[in-house]
């Protein structure tokens, strides 16, 4: 009793107190960081700063690891993909970690080839997605990415792939925590009722599951209340993404990728769907004032599939450096498509339809008219493929789509590459794939 | 002491192009092309189709990779959509796509943007496998969302076959076919069983099962007849050979089997998508022998719910282990091959822990990767004799002599 009470008062002080101290700190010697940085010649970067805006929705993030380390007060924790119900967890109190977002964290860094590499000595053939490689390896060599909390349940939702199947499988037997499944159909044309009924079901019955391992039973208007801020905060992802309309445009698709990241792990909270807001505000006040990303903008792409991790900035700057801003990203857009999706009166069933209409599991059509959509959006004048070697849902079908794009006068570039596993990635080999194609483009 | 004697010069020779032509010719059945994985093929033949099935072997194409797909895509996929866009001129009905793996959904999309709509794509999602040893779903939301999701597939999927064959679905037609499936399946099985006394080399042994993947079944269930009461009265005996139980998706190329023989090994059951895998009639008696009384749809459907766990139907775990040591044990295997395609994700990812299954279980396993399509790597024989030696080591007595 004592103990808890220390433990939740310890929580709480982490939460309130020392964690916002702890973590602006973090964020000021970021800045002054930078602002040393700065010093150094012009050229040193062809991109504009980040706005500061952006600062908010990484303190956010690095709260919640905080919180995740030292301030959990007995909260139970759940390990899901990144395509799985966060708002259903979030709703009935969990703790949610994401494996996939922590494997990308770790490419950034490019610590991925040597956690591969400890997956690959378990058995695990170089073949299989490096994001389920990386996670393995992490727990199998102990993680660079630092402690994360076991969990108490594991949730895998077949939404993005398969392959998260037997990825948690995996990490189910080394933890002891218990699965549970959700499985979506993939979608060919329109979402089929049988389908959405399927999958509500599978939430619902999820639902009492976690109430039994987490003690909480869900409240229904906990759970309206979660969506409800899910929804504004992926309105206001879809405001900060318009706002690359604008010429030049205010951000482009590195910082697009790494600001995803609380939208994806804390959608649900007030705060996540704030900081987005802001966000959005913010960009449409520089395009406003005329600045972009790329001050000198002259040629707009769009990338499709997962980012590089390892090579995200890299390959903006190398752009930027010739005038060409990456402006939007498949990945990254579809993530907007909640707002108009979610809604808190009918929790179920606009779950559900969130749940099934991801791009990974949509069929070739559906692809194409989003990506011809964006590009008109943004008045892009192509797309570069990433076409990921681990990621068979994304790179399949992209030569079909890059042809039936070029057909509509975009033009495409197919680039082989992993995006988290750097082993094998060839700098020069990428850039003159990229200069060739820039010559295409005039 | 005799060699093993190739089936052909015992049966008719069987060219699947000109019977193909026939069946369309003499009784109208006009084909339907199969991608792999668990499709209620039964009904489409029912309606009077042809059910073909589409792997990775045999010459054509000779042009290993597809441009239309990533180069580090399984080959069997590779083949597959090259073949299927050329089938494309002919007079084929329509093609389905059962949804196997992440591979097999984004071929079916191609598919379907570059055949449809001359040509109808069907679609048929067998949802996940909740198999557990024990009996009954696994204590998983999913499983208890599943029974009306599959059945609402099953009616979608009768529906399209119906507006294809221009017909309806009669139930005494389906109940037939589930009769003679099951009758087919007990045979091919009882030929397994019998597999050690069999004179009957180890490639046209396979090539008689996968007759499957073309004829009707009551041609095939004729054939396994022909093959069992010719093969009794064959005389001779085999070189003692050691029993093995074959896994993975298909033995491609066929030379495979050749080496499997060459190496002093014997197959004497399997868990192979192209053939065991998907008998429903084995995952009946082992889950639910309720399943009896059942008919028609009903019956089609507890079989397809019933297969057992295996890689491409995302089934794994201790359940997939014990389904597959108890297989190990009824054939009295005294070890397992498994072939995994080149690029295949689902069969390598359950790899691990089948190989940490297996050696709790003191079973010997050989993992070995192979390319449909594609010439066999030159270690393999070596390596397939090394496994039997290492099987005759462990004390196991051959099991291939009468
Ligand atoms: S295959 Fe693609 S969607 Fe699946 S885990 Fe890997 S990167 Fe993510
Ligand atoms: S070989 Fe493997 S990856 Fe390829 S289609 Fe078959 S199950 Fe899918």
């Amino acid at each position: 009793m004592i103990r808890d009470l220390l433990r939740s008062s310890t929580a709480a002080a982490v939460g309130r107190l020392v964690g916002p101290a702890w973590v602006r700190l973090e964020t000021l010697g970021r800045q002054g960081r930078r602002l040393l940085r700065r010093r150094a010649p012009p050229a040193s970067s062809p991109l504009a700063p980040p706005l500061p805006a952006t600062n908010r929705l990484r303190e956010l993030l690095a709260l919640y690891r905080l919180e995740g380390r030292y301030g959990l007060g007995g909260r139970p924790v759940a390990w899901a993909t990144h395509g799985a119900p966060v708002e259903l967890l979030r709703a009935q109190g969990f703790y949610v970690v994401l494996p996939e977002h922590e494997g990308a964290r770790c490419g950034v860094r490019r610590g991925g080839g040597t956690l591969a590499r400890l997956a690959e000595q378990e058995g695990f053939a170089p073949e299989v997605c490096s994001s389920a490689r990386l996670d393995l390896g992490a727990l199998v060599g102990g993680s660079p990415r630092g402690a994360i909390p076991r969990p108490d349940v594991l949730v895998a939702c077949t939404n993005g792939c398969n392959t998260v199947l037997y990825w948690f499988r995996e990490l189910a037997r080394r933890t002891g925590a218990p699965l549970f499944v959700l499985e979506t159909p993939f979608v060919r044309g329109q979402v089929r009722h049988h389908a959405r009924l399927y999958v509500r079901d599978q939430l619902q019955g999820l639902a009492e599951r976690l109430a039994g391992i987490g003690g909480r039973r869900l409240d229904p208007d906990r759970l309206s209340e979660v969506l409800h801020h899910s929804r504004e905060a992926s309105a206001g992802w879809r405001r900060a993404l318009e706002a690359a309309r604008a010429r030049p445009a205010p951000w482009e698709a590195a910082d697009m990728f790494a600001l995803l990241a609380p939208l994806v792990v804390l959608r649900g909270e007030p705060a996540t769907a704030r900081g987005y807001q802001q966000l959005g505000a913010a960009l449409e006040a520089r395009s406003r004032a005329g600045r972009g990303a790329v001050p000198t903008e002259r040629l707009r792409l769009l990338w499709d599939g997962p980012p590089i991790w390892f090579r995200l900035r890299h390959l903006s700057r190398f752009l930027a450096a010739r005038q060409v801003a990456l402006v939007g990203a498949t990945a990254t857009a579809v993530w907007a498509e909640a707002a108009a999706l979610l809604d808190p009166d009918r929790p179920w069933l606009s779950l559900a339809d969130v749940l099934l209409q991801v791009h990974l599991a949509a069929d070739l059509r559906t692809r194409h008219q989003r990506l011809a959509t964006l590009a008109r959006d943004l008045a892009a004048d192509g797309v570069i493929f990433h076409a990921d070697r681990s990621c068979k849902p994304s790179s399949i079908g992209q030569a079909e789509l890059a042809s039936l794009l070029g057909a509509e006068g975009l033009r495409g570039l197919l680039l082989e590459a992993d995006h988290a596993d750097e082993r094998g990635y060839v700098d020069e080999e990428i850039e003159r794939q990229l200069l060739d194609f820039l010559e295409t483009c005039g | 002491m005799t060699h093993p004697l190739p089936l052909a010069p015992l049966l008719p020779a069987l060219d699947a192009p000109r019977y193909l032509d026939e069946q369309r010719r003499l009784y109208g059945r006009r084909p339907v092309l199969l991608l792999p994985g668990d499709a209620p093929r039964e009904v489409l033949a029912a309606l009077d189709l042809l059910p073909v099935e589409v792997w990775g072997g045999g010459e054509e194409p000779a042009v290993p990779r597809c441009p239309r797909l990533p180069p580090f895509v399984c080959s069997l996929a590779q083949r597959q959509l090259q073949r299927l866009l050329a089938a494309a001129t002919e007079s084929v009905a329509a093609v389905v796509l059962p949804g196997l793996c992440d591979t097999q959904q984004g071929l079916g999309s191609l598919l379907a943007e570059a055949l449809g709509p001359s040509l109808p794509v069907l679609t048929y999602d067998p949802g996940i496998s909740v198999w557990s040893p024990r009996g009954g779903a696994a204590p998983e939301p999913v499983a208890e969302a599943l029974d009306p999701f599959r059945k609402a597939e099953l009616e979608l999927f009768v529906q399209a076959c119906e507006g294809i064959a221009g017909r309806k679905l009669q139930p005494e037609r389906l109940a037939t076919e589930l009769r003679l499936q099951e009758e087919a399946q007990r045979l091919a099985l009882a030929l397994y069983r019998r597999r050690a006394g069999l004179v009957l080399g180890e490639r046209p042994f396979g090539e008689l099962l996968r007759t499957r993947e073309f004829l009707t079944t009551a041609d095939w269930l004729r054939r396994l007849q022909d093959a069992q009461a010719l093969v009794v009265q064959a005389s001779g005996s085999l070189p003692a050979r050691r029993p093995v139980l074959l896994s993975g998706i298909a033995p491609e190329p066929m030379e495979l089997l050749d080496l499997v023989e060459a190496a002093g090994l014997t197959v004497v059951g399997d868990d192979l998508l192209c053939l065991g895998r998907r008998w429903t009639v084995r995952a009946r008696a082992a889950q639910c022998p309720e399943g009896r009384e059942l008919a028609g749809r009903a019956q089609l459907l507890r079989e397809l719910a019933a297969l057992p766990p295996a890689p491409t139907r995302t089934g794994g775990g201790v359940s997939r282990a014990s389904w597959l040591l108890a297989e190990v044990h009824r054939s009295e295997a005294q070890g397992v091959l498994v072939l995994v395609p080149r690029c295949c994700e689902p069969e390598l990812c359950g790899v691990p822990e089948l190989t940490a299954s297996l050696a709790r279980a003191r079973v010997p396993l050989l993992v070995v990767e192979h390319e449909p399509g594609a010439p066999l790597a030159g270690d393999l024989a070596t390596r397939l004799t090394a496994f039997a030696g290492l099987l005759s080591a462990a004390g196991c007595p051959g099991g291939g002599g009468p």
